[in-house]
Formats: structure tokens, C-alpha cells, sequence
């Protein structure tokens, strides 16, 4: 590793600290409360609290998974490959996130419990479609390890099972995450001091959820499709390179949407929380 | 719809936890068919143990409260009977004494006291 790749590795967990220790601004905080109509200010130090905490984990998880790999690699003498080390900071920003969201908001005081007797349910927070995806791109990762494995190849083209091991750890490693990780999200405990906060940490959960499982369908999907894209590129096959071609690309364009827009925008929310 | 639980007081977690849920189902604040949260979710919000929520639960359910399906969960099944007259006059004069009781040791001008009644009876 030269000394310039291990600075930059190095010093990018320093940078994204300084991005994710930042304070949440007013306009964030407004923007959040708007989006999820969260109405009653005594609330916004709780949300401010909690949006703060969730990002700088999101963000210690990226660097982490980023930094850490490469440098390991780099210092113990093997070559660093930029594009795992992408992956691997997606990962770690999805396992940030999650941890994030496993935090309670706030926590059970005194002698007296409350909860509210409304049941919490995966399909309350999140689309059937997006609680399927990650394991659906799980299965196409499958069916392009074993394409990649029978198909007919072109000579000096590669022939390890390399790109195949880390695409399918690394898409199962995401789905399984994803899939566990909602579940325990839905189930973390809700402190019930009042209405407010029931709908304070409805929104918390369900904004975790979207980040949470947006960040797993884009990992696995990128994993799916950049292996779909191998297959187009050592197969003999004209058939099977176009098909590869046009779902490696449908998946990593898929991978972009669930980053840019499954991650971000609000789903269904749940709306029944009542005192 | 939200239930409380006292950890200091004498009568036990899962009785408070039977009383609130059979209390909201007869005053219809829980209707019939409504679903319940699952005993683990319940027992982790409330911050006790799940067999505490299961006994509640089951006594529920012997009462024809509540109806546990498998995999469909809980729900509320029957509204329960009213207490006869008698019995509902007995429970009535014990709770408007305590209220006197408590009207008098505050020294509350006992207008303002019916007042009160009148504003948590229209809630």
C-alpha cells in the first residue's frame, strides 16, 4: 500500500466524524418534524438527540467498514482493492444504522410502566414489496454464482470463484441483516410517557427502517448485479452476455434507487397511535 | 389506548395489566375484534416479565375477553356482562366516597368538585 492510499484510508473515518458530530440544524429539525407531523416542540430535544446519535453511528460504521478492511490488508503486505472497500463501507453504514435504531428513545423512569395497547407489525412501518427485495436480490446473487460457475467461457478470461464468494457473503451478509434487523426494530420497546413521544419514537423507527432496509436492498442489489455483470463479461454465450448485460445493469440501477430514494423517502407510516 | 402498570403497588403486575385491558374493553375504548400487541411486545414496553402479560392474557381469555388465535394473535372477543344493580350501586357509592374523602383533605370547594365530575364524565 503507498503511503498516500493508506493516508487517504486513514484519515477518512477523521472526516467523517467531523461530518457526523456536526449538531442537527433547525431546518433538519423542521424538515423531520414536517415529514412525520411531530407538532409539539417539547419534543424536539428528544428528536434532535436521537437524529444526531443515528447519523454519527450511520456514519462511525461507514468509516469503519470503509478504512478498517483496506488497512489491514495494506499493513499485513496485500494488495487494497478500492472497490470492496466501498462495499464494505456501505455495510458498515448499514450495520450503524442499524444499531442506531435499536437505541430507545428514551427510557423507562419510576415505578409506574405505560405502553400503548396498539400492536406493532413490519407491514405498519414498511411496503410488502420492500420486506421481500432483499431476499429476492439474495436469490438473483444465487443465480448468478451459479451461471458464473457452468457457464462456457472465453479463453483468458478469469476463472476463479473469487468475485463469486465475496458477492454472495457479502448479499447474504445484507439480507440477513436486513431481514433480522427489521424484525427487531419493530420489536425494540416503546417507553410511553405520552402521546408526543409514542409518536416521536414511531418516527424514529420507522425513518431507522427506511435506512435500514433501503441501505440492505442497495447492498444486496449491487452485489447481485456487479456479479451479473461478471457473467456478461466471461461467458462465450452472446444469448446469455446480453441478458446478463441488461440485469447487471437493471440491478445496479436498482442498487441507486434503493440508496437514493428507498433510504430517504418516508413510506407508510403508522397511523393509529392513539392515547 | 394506553394501559399502566404500578410496580409499588400491593396488587400484582398482572392483576393492574387484567383490570386495565377489561376495563377499556367494557368502556369500548378497545372494540370487539380490535387486535392486541403480542405478549412480548407488551411485557418489553412495559419493562416486565412475558409471563407477567401471559397470565394476564390467559385470565382474559378464561373470562371470553380475549381470544387468542395461533398465529392471528390476540383480539378482543366478548364485551363482559355488566355487573347486576345491586352490585353496580354497591361499586359506585365506594367510588364517590373515596372522591369525598379526597375532595375534603384537599379542601376543595365542592363546586369546583362536581365540576370535575362533570368534565371527566364528558371525556
Amino acid at each position: 500500500m503507498t503511503i498516500a492510499l493508506g493516508t487517504f484510508f486513514a484519515m477518512f473515518p477523521v472526516v467523517l466524524a467531523v461530518v457526523g458530530l456536526r449538531p442537527v440544524t433547525d431546518r433538519e429539525l423542521v424538515r423531520f418534524s414536517v415529514r412525520y407531523y411531530l407538532l409539539d416542540e417539547a419534543i424536539t430535544p428528544t428528536l434532535a438527540r436521537a437524529i444526531a446519535r443515528a447519523r454519527g453511528f450511520r456514519l462511525l460504521g461507514a468509516a469503519l467498514g470503509f478504512s478498517l478492511p483496506p488497512l489491514v490488508r495494506g499493513l499485513s503486505g496485500d494488495s487494497v482493492d478500492v472497490g470492496s472497500a466501498l462495499f464494505w463501507g456501505a455495510a458498515g453504514y448499514l450495520g450503524g444504522a442499524l444499531v442506531a435504531t435499536l437505541i430507545p428513545t428514551t427510557r423507562a423512569n419510576g415505578d409506574v410502566r405505560a405502553a400503548t395497547l396498539v400492536p406493532r407489525r413490519t407491514s405498519d412501518y414498511l411496503p410488502r414489496r420492500t420486506i421481500v427485495a432483499p431476499g429476492v436480490a439474495l436469490c438473483l446473487t444465487l443465480v448468478a454464482a451459479v451461471a458464473y460457475q457452468i457457464t462456457p467461457r472465453w479463453p483468458y478470461r478469469p476463472q476463479g470463484a473469487g468475485p463469486v464468494i465475496g458477492a454472495v457473503v457479502l448479499s447474504v451478509i445484507a439480507s440477513v441483516v436486513t431481514s433480522v434487523g427489521t424484525r427487531l426494530v419493530v420489536r425494540r420497546r416503546q417507553p410511553v410517557p405520552d402521546t408526543q413521544t409514542v409518536a416521536a419514537d414511531d418516527a424514529l423507527r420507522s425513518h431507522g427502517l427506511h435506512l435500514v432496509v433501503g441501505t440492505g436492498i442497495a447492498v444486496s442489489a449491487l452485489a447481485a448485479g456487479l456479479l451479473t455483470l461478471q457473467v456478461a463479461f466471461v461467458t462465450s454465450s452472446p444469448v446469455l452476455h446480453w441478458i446478463c448485460v441488461c440485469a447487471g445493469l437493471a440491478e445496479v440501477g436498482f442498487a441507486g434507487f434503493a440508496w437514493g430514494h428507498l433510504r430517504k423517502d418516508p413510506w407508510r407510516v403508522r397511523s393509529r397511535v392513539r392515547s | 389506548m394506553i394501559v399502566t402498570v404500578d410496580a409499588s403497588s400491593p396488587v400484582p403486575p398482572y392483576e393492574q395489566l387484567r383490570a386495565a385491558i377489561a376495563r377499556l374493553v367494557a368502556t369500548g375504548e378497545l372494540a370487539v375484534g380490535s387486535r392486541l400487541p403480542t405478549v412480548r411486545q407488551l411485557a418489553a414496553d412495559l419493562g416486565i416479565a412475558p409471563g407477567t402479560v401471559a397470565r394476564a392474557y390467559r385470565e382474559l381469555e378464561a373470562e371470553g375477553i380475549l381470544v387468542t388465535q395461533g398465529r392471528h394473535g390476540t383480539h378482543v372477543g366478548t364485551v363482559p356482562p355488566r355487573p347486576p344493580r345491586a352490585e353496580r350501586q354497591r361499586r359506585l357509592a365506594e367510588a364517590a366516597s373515596a372522591y369525598a374523602l379526597t375532595v375534603r383533605e384537599l379542601g376543595v370547594d365542592p363546586g369546583i368538585a362536581l365540576d370535575k365530575i362533570n368534565e371527566a364524565l364528558a371525556t
